[in-house]
């Protein structure tokens, strides 16, 4: 990717400079499927969910890539509205721009996919592990357009951070296995996700049209998310 | 707004889809309580929101006075001028912040006990705003939100939930931040005495130690960046 768009390789560098953010994308995926692990099932029947044992340790691992992954394209975009802008007005084409940040944040959001795959089967194993793990690369791709989405929007990075945060939770709590409740849960981005998640964690595989239409969700947030990019890093007159 | 606004939709929420499910717990001072999930999850979505919105602030509060507060500093202020008012601000935002969830909650849950309750969250949320401010100096912007995401989450989410555990926090939760706190609200939330006077002394504990050593590096940094000019 960095050969083919090296400005992504610059802004991957520009992540990766920081070492507490660094260790924080490897930590925390790791804890979070560890220590929900235990719970999720418990917290699902309360909710009123059917999810339990190996699906739902699944699902943990699904909700960390997505958190992070949210944070990370809010931030890739947000921190650095200025120096886009300013790229912008110096010749680069925003929609360049905007496929050079979100091909950064896609290749951190694969770098937490795979860490939270792996901590996932060292804790409860994985039936199915590669479609266990695509599922959870999904969670973290459309994630990354959720944050992309937010920051092209929002400058304030509390305002923002708390508006990636709210749409997770609410997604995470409504999704399928953890709530009896229809309706506005049914329009939840990763619902279809997490159906995948959940079946493969059971031990089953999903038709082929589940896959499509969830590659199609997160595909439809890339492009959504580039183009609303692209919208706020344009040069104004 | 968003200050505002995700107290009342998380908390109201949290009481609509949880399932009144009978729960027994144990409370300080060891007496076990029968209620039910709907209430626990009522009653715990309290110090989550006001831990996970007040770390948030704390961390963009000291982040603003780490860009900011050195060049006040360079132009003439004390250290202490400049770091006195963010920690108004953080408490400010705490008091206002535990407000409005405690009265969303009303709205479904009363507590058996005001004084405990209310104490348990004031200090949940301080106690969390400190922790925030600490996690800016400590990790940068960026690797503190991921911090701040994941941590009140798992702290009061998981590891102090009654929800869990079969009603008790194990072992490696009291060395966490929220172990204090939350046994004082539960201690409110379920029971009309009051038995968490450890669970009191400890997040006093964590208060004090927690404005120290963020006193003690906010004045560093702002100093340190003085001295550079």
């Amino acid at each position: 990717m960095t050969g083919s768009n090296p400005i992504a390789g610059y802004f991957l560098v520009e992540q990766m400079r920081n070492r507490s953010t660094v260790a924080m994308l490897v930590a925390i995926p790791i804890l979070f499927v560890v220590v929900s692990a235990d719970v999720l099932g418990e917290f699902a029947s309360a909710l009123g969910g059917s999810v339990a044992g190996s699906s739902a340790a699944a699902l943990g691992a699904g909700w960390a890539a997505a958190f992070l992954a949210g944070a990370l394209g809010f931030f890739q975009i947000a921190s650095s509205r200025d120096a886009d802008r300013r790229l912008a007005l110096a010749g680069l084409a925003p929609i360049r721009l905007a496929v050079a940040r979100i091909s950064a944040s896609l290749v951190l959001g694969i770098i937490i996919s795979l860490l939270a795959f792996a901590t996932l089967w060292l804790r409860a194993g994985a039936v199915h592990p590669l479609h266990t793990l695509a599922a959870i690369l999904m969670f973290a791709v459309i994630y990354i357009g959720i944050g992309t989405l937010v920051g092209s929007f929002v400058s304030g990075p509390l305002e923002g951070s708390l508006a990636v945060a709210f749409i997770f939770l609410i997604d995470a709590f409504s999704g399928p296995g953890m709530s009896a409740s229809d309706g506005v849960s049914r329009l939840m981005p990763t619902r279809e996700a997490a159906d995948l998640l959940i079946t493969a964690g059971a031990g089953r595989t999903s038709p082929t049209g589940d896959w499509l239409t969830v590659m199609a969700i997160a595909a439809v947030a890339l492009v959504v998310s580039s183009l609303a990019f692209w919208f706020s890093a344009r040069p104004r007159r | 707004m968003l200050l505002v606004t995700v107290p009342i939709l998380f908390i109201t929420w949290s009481f609509a889809i949880t399932e009144p499910a009978p729960r027994a717990i144990s409370l300080p001072g060891g007496a076990l309580f029968l209620t039910d999930m709907r209430q626990i999850h009522g009653a715990i979505m309290v110090p989550i929101t006001v831990g996970f919105l007040t770390g948030l602030l704390g961390l963009f509060i000291v982040s603003s006075a780490l860009e900011s507060d050195r060049r006040l500093v360079v132009a003439g202020f004390l250290p202490v001028e400049v770091v006195v008012p963010r920690f108004l601000v953080l408490t400010a935002g705490a008091f206002l912040i535990s407000v409005i969830s405690i009265g969303v909650t009303t709205i479904d849950f009363t507590p058996a006990s005001w004084g405990p309750f209310v104490t348990g969250n004031l200090l949940s949320a301080l106690i969390y705003g400190l922790v925030g401010g600490l996690s800016g100096i400590l990790f940068g912007q960026m690797g503190a939100v991921y911090f701040m995401f994941f941590l009140p989450m798992m702290d009061f989410g998981v590891a102090q939930n009654p929800m869990f555990f079969e009603g008790t926090p194990q072992g490696w939760a009291h060395f966490l931040p929220a172990y204090g706190p939350t046994r004082i609200l539960i201690d409110g939330a379920f029971s009309p005495g009051f038995d968490a006077t450890g669970g009191l002394v400890l997040a006093l504990a964590w208060l004090s130690g927690l404005t120290l050593v963020l006193v003690a590096l906010l004045t560093r940094s702002v100093q340190r960046g003085g001295a550079k000019s």
